[in-house]
């Protein structure tokens, strides 16, 4: 269980913006749709069901109010014709039948006869005015039986066809009587006789006929032993055609009971009636209830879709909002991983996207500027070691020297050409030095001397030359070839018009965390404005000489040590020039680590 | 949004407007006003009283089955010729279907096979030979009959001079009755002969008189209602000794049966053979399953019996 939930969360952590958005709303969206729904629908279906029940119970109470009304009528018939006419009439003395008249013209809707008859079944009196058929026994019927049988009460009886008197017009009636047992006097005597009421029973129809519950439901009445007295399809029930469940209503209390009768379901309201004890039965079919339901219930589902529809539609809107400028930059990045830094990155959308739009944008240039700052960087430094490299390879240089060489052993001065080309040999092996860059200040010093070596042979000692360094210094790193080029320099440009009395010294010397190298000349000195282009204007062709130049000379150093370091000029005119050399108190170990950081 | 995300949502807010309106105005789902249907039921006799129970029954259904009934009698009893006449009307009327007692079992095949072919005919209480109908509702005459003579024969009516009355019109239920009569009276030592009459009303009773006073017979036994109903009247109004027995029943009858002039009926349930008459024609058009015969129940009624509940149910049906 716990395994799938982690499953389905990081299914879902790694699904896109939009999608997430769209899916986390909808889902809400749709669980809250849902549950309202739900909640709506069946506070409807109860509120609707309750409706319906209040409504029965209010028509089988107006209903038995009516019938109540009724049968008290009758009732009262019956009292007021006991009360006050039979017992207080002596048969043998008068008759009855005015009054019986009266009470019967009165009541004539309701009723079909009253009469009085006596023990034997003998008839007494009776209005209106008929003749007994010949053939009754009146004290045999079940009226007259049951009325005999409890003298107090006034017992109704079901719905029977009247079986007494002879009609001309061979009509029968149905009729519901009500009998009960008298005392009646003659010549002082009591003797016991039977009163009957006998209703009309269309009376009682008329109260329940057109009552309606709802669609198709309907009312009956059964008596207290559950013997139908009415009901709307009376004789399709004594005919076997319908089946009605009065049997079983004959249980029921009063009040709202559900059964299924027949395969359908029905409400049941009961009410009893008072002093008969009939039940007024009221049946509606579930389905008249129900019928509304589906109606509702497409409502619901309708409304439900719809607002989905809504949902998907408004969320598809808003999470596209959100997560398009998202996306967009996404796809920018993506550019961007493959290395192609000329991507334009996408910026839109709210404020804190379109801020990282913005940074990653400047993030980009930066890097481009950096990228370029590199390959110009690495760039010039190639270029200078390979100048560098160039100018340990100088072929004029190398011509004249060989040349010198040459004049002198044809001219038979050997000592002085093999000291050239010692010098020479000695000067090449430094200035390859195996390839490295770094070489201690003493062997650049002896190059120096090499090459002064050379040089004042062949400037027939146009100058002097004075080598000085402080003996910690010896030890310490250098570039190689920067002392070299600044002598050069120092002999074209200085000693140029000198006639013996050039001087040249060279000294290394510390200070502090420094090293010191310095070139100093007693030349013709260096104008001002030349001295400020002179280590940085690119345009200077090359000279004549072996050398680069300064400012050859100035970038290596920089561009190993730092800008810290590198050259300083000083130059008086007609006095001299010093050309310091600036460098980091390093020693050789610690400057080749130092290049190999880089 | 896409413009294909729009065109989408576009169709789907039709849809819903569209079903929305659907839902509001009910244009499917509520249940169609039903169909009225016209259902004509003519019989073979002429007073209202003695189809009464049948046209209650009739009427019942149609009240509760949404049917407009239409329901006719003849001017003269057992008219046949009236009857194809007024049975051919009412279908060119433009009935749904029609239901039929038959005045004539012969004379009446070719009108209900004709109208077969459109609308459903159901034969109530009285059928054509020829079984083209539709449904056939009634009860089991052959066993009226036979029932009948069971009684007889249990008052004990032997060795007794019967006659046996019938019209002249050939009813098929009439005929089972008959036989069903003679199949028990046969074995019996009555001497037995047929009697016709040619009218009813006073003039059936002139004729029976006259057939009476041609054969004396002690018993009568009429086997149509209306005979029975004129028979009884003749034997009350001249205080004749003539025995009476019969089948069929109205008030008239229940109050002679009563005064003992007719010494036993059978009635059948005509509040039954009207309903299931005109629910069958609904079912038939309805083109529901209908049965071939539908039997209704009967029961012999005499003085002793006659109040007894369930006979009084049948007897005296509720008259609205």
């Amino acid at each position: 269980m716990k395994e799938r939930f982690h499953r389905i969360s990081k299914y879902y952590k790694k699904k896109s913006i939009q999608y997430m958005i769209s899916i986390s709303f909808t889902m809400v969206a749709l669980v809250g749709m849902i549950f309202m729904g739900l909640a709506l629908y069946l506070r409807f279906i109860d509120s609707t069901e309750k409706m319906i029940k209040e409504d029965n119970i209010r028509v089988i109470d107006q209903v038995n109010l009516n019938l109540d009304g009724y049968l008290r009528n009758m009732m009262r018939v019956s009292d007021s014709m006991y009360y006050r006419v039979i017992k207080n009439t002596d048969l043998a003395v008068e008759g009855m039948d005015q009054e019986m008249n009266l009470l019967y013209e009165t009541n004539r809707d309701q009723l079909v006869s009253i009469c009085v008859f006596s023990e034997s079944g003998k008839l007494v009196e009776a209005s209106p005015v008929s003749r007994m058929k010949k053939t009754v026994k009146a004290n045999q019927q079940d009226w007259f039986v049951s009325a005999m049988n409890k003298i107090e009460n006034l017992h109704f009886s079901a719905p029977h066809v009247q079986n007494l008197f002879e009609d001309p017009d061979y009509r029968y009636r149905w009729v519901v009587s009500l009998s009960r047992a008298v005392e009646l006097t003659q010549d002082g005597e009591i003797h016991h006789g039977v009163l009957l009421v006998d209703m009309n029973f269309s009376g009682i129809e008329q109260l329940f006929k057109d009552v309606n519950l709802g669609a198709s439901g309907y009312l009956y009445l059964m008596s207290d032993e559950g013997e139908i007295i009415y009901h709307p399809r009376q004789q399709l029930i004594y005919s076997g055609l319908l089946e009605e469940n009065n049997l079983q209503a004959v249980n029921y209390d009063d009040g709202n009971h559900e059964e299924t009768f027949l395969g359908e379901e029905r409400l049941v309201t009961v009410k009893t009636v008072g002093y008969t004890g009939w039940k007024i039965v009221g049946i509606t079919p579930m389905q008249d209830i129900t019928a509304d339901y589906y109606h509702i219930r497409s409502f619901v589902v309708f409304i439900l879709l719809f607002t989905i529809f809504l949902m998907i539609f408004a969320n598809l809107f808003v999470s596209s909002r959100i997560a398009n400028p998202i996306k967009s930059l996404e796809r920018s990045v993506k550019e961007l991983e493959k290395g192609s830094l000329d991507v334009d990155i996408a910026v839109g959308g709210s404020y804190e996207i379109q801020h990282l739009g913005k940074t990653i944008r400047k993030m980009v240039q930066q890097m481009r500027q950096l990228m370029e700052d590199i390959v110009a960087e690495q760039e010039s430094k190639r270029k200078s070691e390979l100048d560098a490299l160039q100018s340990q390879i100088n072929p004029h240089f190398l011509y004249n020297t060989l040349d010198s060489i040459v004049w002198m052993i044809e001219n038979e001065r050997y000592p002085e050409a093999i000291n050239m080309v010692t010098a020479l040999a000695r000067l090449f092996r430094i200035s390859l030095s195996k390839g490295k860059n770094i070489i201690s200040v003493e062997d650049e010093l002896e190059h120096a001397r090499n090459y002064m070596k050379i040089q004042q042979v062949r400037y027939k000692n146009k100058f002097t030359v004075e080598f000085s360094a402080q003996p910690e210094t010896l030890s310490l790193a250098t570039i190689k070839l920067i002392v070299q080029p600044l002598l050069e320099n120092a002999i074209y440009h200085g000693m140029e018009f000198m006639d013996g009395d050039g001087e040249i010294k060279v000294s290394a010397y510390l200070e502090g965390e420094d090293l010191y190298i310095d070139v100093s000349d007693n030349g013709i000195g260096i104008p001002e404005e030349e001295i400020q282009v002179l280590l940085t204007d690119e345009t200077r062709v090359r000279g004549k000489g072996s050398g680069i130049g300064l400012r050859n000379v100035h970038q290596r150093i920089q561009l190993y040590f730092g800008k810290e370091y590198g050259l300083m000029i000083n130059s008086e005119p007609d006095v001299g020039t010093t050309i310091r050399i600036h460098l980091p108190k390093l020693s050789c170990e610690d400057a080749i680590a130092k290049g190999e950081e880089k | 949004m896409t413009r294909r995300n729009i065109i989408v949502f576009v169709f789907l807010l039709c849809v819903f407007a569209v079903s929305f309106l659907v839902l509001t105005f009910d244009v499917f789902g509520e249940q169609k006003p039903k169909e009225v249907l016209d259902i004509s039921f003519v019989v073979r006799g002429k007073t209202s009283d003695s189809w009464a129970s049948m046209r209650q029954g009739a009427e019942q259904a149609a009240s509760e089955m949404n049917v407009n009934l239409s329901f006719i009698t003849l001017t003269e009893e057992n008219d046949a010729q009236e009857q194809v006449g007024l049975f051919d009307r009412e279908v060119i009327n433009g009935a749904d279907a029609i239901l039929v007692s038959a005045a004539d079992s012969e004379a009446m095949i070719d009108p209900v096979k004709e109208a077969q072919r459109e609308i459903p005919v159901i034969c109530v209480e009285s059928k054509v030979y020829d079984d083209s109908f539709t449904s056939y509702i009634s009860a089991d005459n052959y066993a009226m009959g036979r029932r009948l003579a069971d009684e007889l024969i249990e008052q004990g009516y032997v060795r007794k001079n019967i006659a046996v009355v019938t019209y002249e019109n050939d009813c098929d239920n009439i005929n089972r009755r008959k036989e069903g009569l003679m199949d028990t009276l046969s074995r019996t030592n009555n001497a037995v002969s047929f009697w016709t009459l040619k009218s009813d009303g006073t003039k059936g009773i002139r004729q029976l008189q006259e057939l009476l006073n041609q054969e004396p017979v002690d018993t009568i036994v009429a086997l149509d209602l209306s005979i029975l109903e004129l028979a009884a009247q003749m034997i009350d109004d001249n205080e004749l000794e003539t025995v009476l027995f019969g089948i069929g029943a109205t008030g008239k009858v229940a109050y002679y049966v009563e005064q003992g002039v007719i010494s036993a009926t059978i009635v059948q349930n005509d509040f039954a053979n009207g309903y299931l008459g005109v629910q069958s024609a609904v079912d038939a058009i309805m083109k529901k399953p209908v049965e071939k015969e539908i039997r209704v129940e009967y029961r012999l009624i005499n003085k002793d019996n006659m109040y007894k509940i369930e006979n009084q149910r049948l007897l005296f049906p509720f008259v609205r």
